[in-house]
């Protein structure tokens, strides 16, 4: 039912209303999914359509917006749908995501490097065994493979980066199979994407390289053998994403431009965008009481209590360093002083969403253990 | 009602407080919003506060409680009872204080709200109480950061202002590295005790290797030492200074810095005693006593503050600065007599903790009004102000008096039972640090007092009594305990120390003697001495006075006076250039960061450059641009 809702939203969407008629896909599908988890991922997701409309400007859109929000439907419903059809609908997925990320005009080099990658991960996931399991951790982003991803968040809109960032993980990685490549991998892609990110100009770069870095959590979960905690992780790195793409939608709006350097003092103007960044941004580097540190302890304390020490410390290094710097984007970005006149602040969906996500990401630290185990069955 | 539940309650009061605040902010009106936040924040700090002392003398009870759909393991003891009781108390003052802090007047930060500040000091109130009460490690990892969370809010409160974010973000990383050390040590003793009750490690503690206890213990000290701001993670209190002046005080008194001395007493002094006791004493023992290599360890990183921190006080004209250099030494002192262990050496560095939150914290108080009236924080600006502002110099005087430990006040008392800790070790080491530690604090408190005296700069009028009214509480708190140590003592003090040791070293008389393994004491009779030999002293004077003309070699004196300040020239420049060069971690924590910068950049460059040849093989425009 779930997946004809999808369908169903995704024609309708191309002749009335199609924000509307996409967020209300999303939801009625969340309605209907099977588990607890998809329904929450496809409620984050129709609350990161709804905030994400007017995202792309009209004269930057190469083809109108109604077919991008059917394509969006589609996308969604072929990530539903990769555990059943295997790589056909992997390759759908990665036809509509490629159709997505062209909407923007600018965005043809990072959707032909997209699409390389992902023809690339889709051939290793034929060939099955471990080459699978090495295209299943190309098509997450994980470094040394994550070129695509910088490419592909750094020209798109909130909305379709909110959903390549946290519902397509989420999709994709239960796909993983426990392996020390895996581990590998994950620990590289730690490591590489905490130090990249320092050294970004941009939020959506800066996003991007704490993308990588956080889907190296769900990959070590994975590379454990924990799908509870890789559960966990997902649902909370779409909801710290979330509001991360969401408030730099809103900065983007107002300001037509997301480099930091060039921002600066925003928070007077945007308060909540300014707030949910910062609270996104602790709580996507794990700090407690936020929603962001439940999976990653039940990972630490798998890592230690299984031996793993130094990977463990490894991975805490890495999330020191990405602290590090997810603070400092959102002091440069929206605390600095300014004297700006004549912003407007947040629109009302985004106000609306980000405050929703706040309270998620308070709510969710503190029942977490609630929480897990609606998604998980008590991990 | 039963202990727990009540520590339970002090937990959640001043966090549905926080929580009313922000309803209050957001659906009242503005105006009857500020008097409703500012009866919020008093009227919790006093319900925590009834709370708290209502625990005094229930002993020990431990349980497991759902609230709310969470579940909480709490326990509430004599050694949680102090330190809850001393971020209660003080807690309220802060608050109260903060009522008379944000309005037009102030001219440090004019057109600030006290929202925020409400709402974090709210939550740190509870957090705190959620540190001490904590007895799941997991929990106490939780309200471990969610203090550090708050300071971090408040630090960065004028967010606009490029110190408070850098303090700010000092803060966060800092004391994280402590919580991720809590964090680790916990985990790692899971694997073999598989319990995360604070007293079922306890318990299990000879069921762990050795190897492995002893990285566990290494782990929790580090763990407290940023928030205890212990050498070398000292460098980021300096900077919190920049928090709101209400804030500044509890953060730095009664708080934050607290947490980790409560770490170090709760494991070092209870949790680990059982297996320290087995151990042998190191190689120094001639110079540290006959201490186990943990007390070692953290006697040794007590001493070494001490001598830092108030040594850095001396570079610092900043009002606020100097006083958190004070307290960085001040902090040093608890964790030597921590260090040094036993039943004398916790009581002693339990009964320095709460006096240093009067005396310290009044220190805090008197430097915001200062900065209310004038808006200044440079001591070099400053003079006079006895005249302008005769209470809170009045105030600031007793302080001064109190860190230098001149009895009655508190300060005296359990400076005296520090030394006295160190004169039983048979620590010549530590003592020689606790004894320079104390002369230099006697001398920034000269430093400080200094503003007082002198020709009038300003021409500003007294505070009102919203700061003056904790101000006052404050002194007399350090007055009360110093003439009545024995209160203290006996309620909350001597019960936590006995409850690891068993047996108390002290015995307490009617008038506040105190019977311990070397003597006898009495603040009141010593205070009586001093101040009734200098008032003798003056009497004599004034019957004696009469001006004559002074020559000396046939000039007068101050044509051939000596600058006094000449005098410290050599010990100033010497500590100026330790300073520099050995003792400031922030030189390498400035190299450290610098360093993460460039390979960040070289790893990005090196990236940039694949990219782009791929992009180029991918027909892209990306390679051409770099070309």
């Amino acid at each position: 039912m779930s997946s004809e809702m999808l369908i169903l939203g995704a024609l309708l969407s191309y002749f009335v209303y199609p924000e509307i008629i996409g967020t209300l896909a999303l939801l009625v599908s969340a309605y209907f999914a099977g588990d607890a988890l998809t329904t929450l991922l496809l409620f984050l997701a129709s609350l990161t359509v709804w905030a994400g409309i007017e995202d792309v400007p009209k004269d930057s859109a190469r083809y109108p917006k109604n077919l991008f929000y059917g394509l969006l439907l589609l996308f969604v419903y072929s990530l539903l749908n990769v555990g059943y059809g295997g790589v056909v609908f992997t390759i759908l997925s990665i036809v509509f995501g490629t159709g997505m990320i062209l909407y923007n005009r600018e965005a043809t080099d990072a959707a032909r490097k997209y699409l390389a990658f992902m023809a690339v991960a889709v051939l290793l996931i034929l060939g099955g065994g471990m080459w699978g399991q090495l295209g299943l951790l190309i098509e997450l982003g994980l470094a040394p493979f994550h070129f695509w991803l910088p490419a592909v968040y750094s020209v798109s809109g909130s909305a379709l980066t909110a959903l390549f960032s946290g519902l397509k993980p989420a999709m994709i990685a239960g796909h993983l199979e426990p392996s020390t490549l895996a581990m590998v991998v994950a620990a590289i892609s730690a490591l590489v994407g905490a130090v990249l990110m320092i050294s970004q100009k941009t939020l959506r770069r800066v996003l991007a390289y704490s993308s990588i870095h956080e889907f190296a959590f769900v990959a070590m979960a994975m590379g454990l053998g924990n799908l509870g905690v890789m559960k966990i992780l997902v649902l909370a790195h779409f909801i710290n994403k979330a509001a991360l793409f969401i408030s730099t939608k809103a900065v983007i709006r107002q300001l037509g431009t997301d480099e930091i350097e060039k921002l600066g003092g925003i928070a007077n103007h945007m308060p909540i965008a300014a707030g949910a960044f910062g609270i996104a941004a602790l709580s996507v580097s794990g700090v407690p009481p936020l929603v962001g540190y439940y999976g990653k302890l039940l990972l630490y304390k798998q890592m230690i209590t299984g031996g793993s020490l130094y990977l463990a410390l490894l991975f805490l290094v890495a999330e020191f360093v990405a602290l590090a710097g997810m603070i400092r984007t959102w002091f440069n970005a929206f605390m600095a002083d300014s004297r700006r006149r004549g912003l407007s602040g947040e629109a009302f969906n985004e106000k609306s969403v980000l405050i929703i996500l706040i309270v998620l990401m308070v709510l969710g630290g503190l029942y977490a253990g609630l929480l897990s185990s609606v998604i998980v069955g008590g991990a | 009602m039963a202990g727990a539940y009540t520590a339970l309650l002090a937990i959640v009061v001043p966090i549905i407080s926080a929580l009313a605040v922000v309803g209050v902010h957001f659906f009242f009106p503005k105006e009857i919003g500020r008097s409703v936040k500012k009866a919020i924040g008093v009227l919790a700090g006093l319900l925590t506060l009834y709370l708290v002392l209502s625990l005094i003398g229930t002993g020990i009870d431990t349980k497991v409680i759902s609230f709310f759909g969470m579940t909480f393991a709490i326990r509430a003891d004599p050694l949680a009872l102090v330190f809850s009781f001393v971020s209660a108390l003080f807690g309220l003052l802060a608050l109260a204080y903060n009522t008379g802090f944000f309005t037009p007047e102030n001219r440090a930060h004019e057109g600030s709200n006290e929202f925020r500040s409400s709402f974090f000091m709210l939550l740190f109130l509870g957090a705190m109480q959620g540190v001490v009460f904590s007895e799941n490690l997991l929990q106490l990892f939780v309200f471990y950061e969610l203090i550090s969370l708050c300071s971090y809010g408040l630090i960065s409160y004028w967010y606009h202002e490029f110190h408070s974010r850098h303090g700010a973000m000092k803060c966060l990383m800092m004391t994280h590295i402590g919580s991720l050390s809590l964090l680790v040590g916990s985990l790692l003793q899971y694997g073999y005790t598989n319990t995360f009750m604070i007293h079922g490690l306890s318990q299990s503690l000879f069921s762990i290797p050795s190897a492995v206890l002893t990285a566990v213990m290494l782990l929790f000290i580090v763990a407290a030492m940023p928030k205890a701001v212990q050498f070398p993670f000292h460098s980021w209190l300096e900077e919190a200074t920049y928090a709101p002046t209400p804030a500044t005080a509890f953060l730095h008194s009664a708080a934050l810095v607290k947490a980790g001395i409560y770490i170090l007493a709760r494991f070092f002094s209870d949790v680990f005693m059982p297996y320290l006791k087995t151990l042998q004493p190191t190689i120094l023992a001639p110079l540290i006593g006959n201490l186990d290599p943990f007390h070692a360890i953290i006697a040794l990183v007590g001493a070494t503050t001490i001598v830092v921190g108030v040594s850095f006080g001396f570079f610092q004209e900043d009002i606020k600065k100097i006083i958190a250099c004070g307290t960085i030494s001040q902090l040093g002192y608890m964790v030597l007599a921590l260090g040094a262990g036993g039943a004398l050496g916790t009581t002693a560095a339990l009964f320095h903790m709460v006096n240093h939150a009067f005396s310290w914290g009044l220190l805090f108080f008197c430097a915001g009004a200062i900065m209310y009236r004038t808006g200044l924080r440079d001591m070099r600006k400053m003079s006079g102000l006895l005249g302008n502002m005769p209470i809170t110099a009045g105030t600031a005087i007793v302080a001064a008096l109190a860190i230098s430990s001149v009895p009655p006040l508190s300060d005296f008392v359990s400076k005296w039972l520090i030394f006295e800790t160190l004169i039983n070790l048979n620590a010549p080491l530590l003592f020689g640090a606790a004894f320079i530690g104390s002369i230099l604090t006697a001398g920034i408190a000269i430093k400080m007092v200094q503003i007082y005296f002198g020709p009038r700069r300003f021409k500003v009028k007294e505070v009102g009594p919203a700061l003056l009214l904790p101000q006052v509480g404050s002194m007399g708190m350090s007055l009360f305990l110093g003439i009545f140590p024995q209160v203290l003592l006996t309620f909350l003090i001597i019960p936590a120390a006995s409850m690891a040791f068993g047996h108390v070293p002290i015995s307490i008389s009617m008038f506040g003697l105190l019977q311990s393994p070397i003597g006898f004491l009495s603040s009141t009779v010593a205070g009586i001495a001093i101040f009734g030999g200098i008032a003798i002293g003056y009497v004599l004077f004034l019957s004696t006075y009469r001006r004559v003309d002074i020559y000396l070699g046939g000039l007068k004196p101050e044509k051939i006076a000596y600058d006094s300040s000449q005098l410290y020239f050599g010990v100033n420049r010497g500590l100026n250039i330790m300073k520099i060069t050995v003792l400031d971690p922030d030189t390498y924590y400035r190299k450290i960061v610098g360093f993460g910068f460039s390979v960040s950049e070289r790893l990005s460059k090196m990236e940039s450059l694949i990219d782009g040849k791929l992009t180029g093989i991918l027909g892209g425009r990306e390679e051409e641009k770099q070309q």
